[in-house]
């Protein structure tokens, strides 16, 4: 015998192997079953109550998100980028020669199969009211908000991703039909965001103003 | 709360509670019912590697800690009590250097130049509670004399033989040894069974 012990003598009888490998990460499957058959055989130490009240409290101080919250999250993060397709004052034979103001703008956007079609009309000199309806195969409801923009820096993508904490307008729902209003809008640069049951939309940045002549994308 | 873990601790699967957490129901309860479930195994592998009470606690909450991070991505949620080992076992190691880096540190006063051994000690250099085995070496002593001298190669010997040189120790063609270990096994967890009742 290498150790030039007898087996199990007064000085053998620590399970030396079984430790080494469990310590190195080294252990094999069924080994980890006979050390716990060990373990148990020789008799568990009671774990102290403070230090499982410690580890229960993990629960509460770093809670963790359910999947079914990550999923939603990551589905509700699946931002699709609506473009203008058609805007009836860049239109020239569609362009108002009087009253302009008087006529409502009508926008079209679509992002992937999704089309929202919105509807711009002055209501006084500094405030607009937006009608829109989101077409598209799957279901519509949810909610829509007018997010402000703010201008990216020149040269930088134009991608505009609106930030949450700027001043808007909304949410309002959108119902059934896809329909949503919103109103009081003061003229400015902002996104439109439409929050779906499985995704969201967001618009490039939208030049809402009383008068033609300078939408922005 | 404590009769919904109490009824989760006694009929919910490993597999059901670490669901449950992930899925965000009863997070608090499955979770307590886990603990109360493996406490006491993952609080004695530190004092069964010859830790003192206070690294065992730092080892526990370590493991704790590891299980509540790293539940999520559990490769096999039935085998929840040998991951819980094997990560006792790597935090129990660690506990054993840091405390050997202490002691050399606090006794080593002038001498700052010196690296520490990358290896470190043996646990049966640090282990000391040599006492808490008895009842499993008294086992495997109950053993037939070929299946206690097998398991003393396979588990105990310090050496760490090879299976060929086991065989040849033991006069046995190196291919007969892993269905020998198997009936000896068989016999130890027996032994050891008893030992439980």
């Amino acid at each position: 015998m290498d150790s030039q012990a007898e087996p199990l003598d007064s000085q053998a009888e620590l399970p030396f192997r079984l430790l080494h490998q469990l310590a190195h990460g080294e252990i094999a499957e069924d080994d980890l079953d006979l050390l716990q058959a060990m373990l148990r055989a020789e008799g568990l130490a009671a774990c102290p109550p403070e230090a499982q009240a410690q580890a229960s409290s993990l629960a509460q101080a770093q809670p963790r998100q359910s999947s079914k919250a990550r999923v939603r999250e990551i589905v509700e993060h699946a931002t699709h980028l609506a473009q203008l397709v058609f805007d009836s004052w860049s239109a020239p034979q569609l362009a108002p020669v009087r009253s302009e103001s008087a006529l409502p703008r009508q926008l079209l956007l679509r992002a992937q199969d999704v089309e929202i079609s919105l509807n711009v009309q002055s209501t006084s000199i500094n405030h607009m009211t937006l009608i829109g309806q989101v077409l598209g195969p799957g279901q519509s409801t949810g909610e829509a908000r007018l997010v402000r923009d703010v201008m990216p820096p020149v040269g930088a993508p134009q991608i505009v991703v609106a930030r949450r904490d700027e001043q808007g307008y909304g949410p309002v729902p959108v119902d059934d039909l896809g329909e949503f209003l919103i109103d009081q809008i003061r003229p400015g640069r902002y996104v439109l965001s439409i929050q779906l049951d499985t995704e969201r939309i967001e618009s490039i940045a939208l030049e809402l103003n009383g008068k033609p002549g300078d939408f922005a994308q | 709360m404590r009769n919904q873990t109490t009824r989760f601790e006694a009929e919910a699967s490993d597999r059901e509670l670490i669901a449950m957490i992930l899925n965000g129901e009863d997070v608090q309860a499955a979770w307590d019912a886990l603990l109360t479930r493996y406490s006491n195994l993952i609080y004695s592998v530190p004092l069964r590697y010859g830790l003192q009470e206070s690294d065992a606690n730092d080892v526990y909450q370590g493991v704790c800690e590891t299980l509540w991070k790293e539940v999520a991505g559990l490769r096999d949620p039935d085998r929840l009590d040998a991951w819980l080992l094997k990560v006792a076992g790597r935090l129990s190691w660690r506990a054993i250097m840091n405390r050997r880096r202490q002691t050399q540190h606090e006794s080593v006063v002038v001498d700052t130049e010196s690296p520490l051994p990358e290896s470190g000690p043996r646990p049966d250099e640090v282990v000391m509670r040599h006492d808490e085995w008895r009842a499993v070496a008294a086992a495997v002593r109950a053993l037939s004399n070929r299946c206690q001298k097998l398991i003393w190669y396979l588990y105990y010997d310090p050496a760490m033989l090879s299976y060929e040189d086991i065989a040849r120790r033991m006069g046995l063609a190196e291919g007969s040894i892993g269905s020998i270990r198997a009936r000896c096994l068989e016999q130890l967890k027996k032994q050891l069974d008893d030992l439980k009742r």
